[in-house]
């Protein structure tokens, strides 16, 4: 599992290696390297889903590695509590940038093997926590140079790391 | 001297000819009037993507090319016709601009909206409005064929009547706080507007103690439209038949 803390309390996300292995081990790599630490929740959209991990407080972008392959078409589904990763409009083009869906946005799951069609690729869900995540989609937003829905206060990930799964 | 208008909420489909004919008689007799027109939201009851213009269209898709070669027309999105695009833009001869578009009227800082985003009240609206507006939400949309676009469209606005229908008017119509803020940012002494069909001139302080006007556009229904038009720094109503 993997322990999100961020300035607004904790969120646990369980990481559904069977159905998106490929992007399971990008996000923790990402983790172990410790790009996550320190980045900001820096599109919130509330109704919609809370997007990070690849800014700095600023709306510094931070380099990445390369781009994965998209495995939206797994079967999961974008709902309500799912973490899923976040891309250009090409479909194979995620990298560190994930979002956390606060709503069923099924208009983003997987419909065809075009790119338009491709859709966003679940790879976990959220285990504890959801409070948290109901809190930050709550917060006020606002513009920031070319980017919309930023929120004004920064939401930030203190820390990132994976933790034992508690049996 | 130069004479602007300003029009907002046509409304326009195919299910309503007279609406579509009355725009066709205002481009034909009225613009050349005109040195510019602003289209301030909603020209369209729906647009459901640029790809798939109804045949119903045409003859306005035509005219509007033809005014717009000698008429300089720029169009804010509203929030029926919000996925008005650059094909569409090609086609039209008209220039699609985001809001608030700042302009000058003889000395005054003006503001154009389409007037959505001033409903602040309306928290549920503003969520969905951020939700639609995104990247993602438009791709999906955009990507399914013609039939399921009419079906999400109709849910969306079957949702959003039901809404409004729910709440107090109160809620619904502007929010007094969000015009001073915009007006505030801006410095701007005058604010043209639709959305609300509660057309009105109101008259606002900003905090550093400017006054500002607010002009509130008329929607175009029961066989007439409404025109803002501004010259020689005066602005008046009139009615288009």
């Amino acid at each position: 599992m993997i322990k999100l803390t961020t300035n607004f309390g904790t969120i646990t996300l369980e990481l559904n290696a069977a159905k998106a292995p490929k992007t399971v081990e990008n996000f923790e790599n990402y983790v172990k390297a410790g790009h996550y630490n320190g980045t900001i929740f820096h599109r919130v959209i509330n109704g919609f889903m809370i997007q990070g991990g690849g800014m700095e407080p600023g709306m510094a972008e931070k380099t990445t590695n390369e781009q994965i392959e998209n495995e939206a078409d797994n079967g999961l589904k974008n709902e309500l509590g799912t973490i899923a990763m976040a891309r250009t409009n090409e479909p194979h083009s995620a990298s560190s940038q994930f979002f956390i869906n606060v709503n069923d946005n099924g208009f983003l799951n997987h419909s065809a093997k075009t790119p338009d069609g491709w859709g966003y690729c679940v790879f976990g869900k959220v285990v504890d926590g959801m409070d948290v995540v109901e809190k930050i989609k709550d917060v006020a937003t606002g513009n920031n140079g070319y980017h919309q829905d930023v929120p004004v206060n920064d939401v930030i990930i203190e820390s990132a790391e994976i933790v034992e799964n508690e049996e | 001297m130069s004479t602007i208008g300003f029009i907002a909420d046509l409304h326009l489909s195919e299910e309503q000819p007279e609406r579509m004919a009355l725009f066709l008689r205002f481009l034909e007799k009225y613009t050349h009037r005109l040195n510019k027109l602003y289209i301030l939201g909603d020209l369209f009851e729906v647009w459901l993507g640029d790809d798939i213009i109804h045949t119903a269209y045409q003859p306005m898709m035509s005219a509007l090319k033809k005014a717009s070669n000698t008429l300089p027309i720029e169009i804010i999105h509203g929030n029926r016709d919000f996925l008005l695009g650059d094909q569409f833009a090609l086609l039209s001869g008209c220039k699609m601009v985001d809001e608030p578009l700042v302009i000058k009227l003889a000395t005054e800082t003006t503001l154009l909206m389409h007037g959505d985003l001033l409903c602040t009240d309306d928290h549920d609206y503003q969520q969905m409005r951020k939700k639609l507006r995104s990247t993602e939400w438009r791709q999906s949309f955009l990507n399914q064929p013609l039939q399921k676009r009419r079906e999400l469209a109709l849910d969306l606005r079957q949702q959003s009547k039901t809404a409004t229908r729910e709440k107090d008017c109160e809620i619904t119509d502007t929010n007094e706080q969000e015009i001073v803020h915009y007006l505030d940012r801006f410095q701007a002494t005058i604010l043209i507007h639709g959305h609300t069909h509660r057309t009105a001139i109101h008259d606002h302080t900003l905090t550093a103690g400017l006054r500002a006007t607010r002009y509130v556009l008329d929607e175009w229904s029961n066989g007439h439209g409404q025109i803002l038009i501004a010259d020689d720094d005066k602005l008046r109503f009139e009615t288009i038949e």
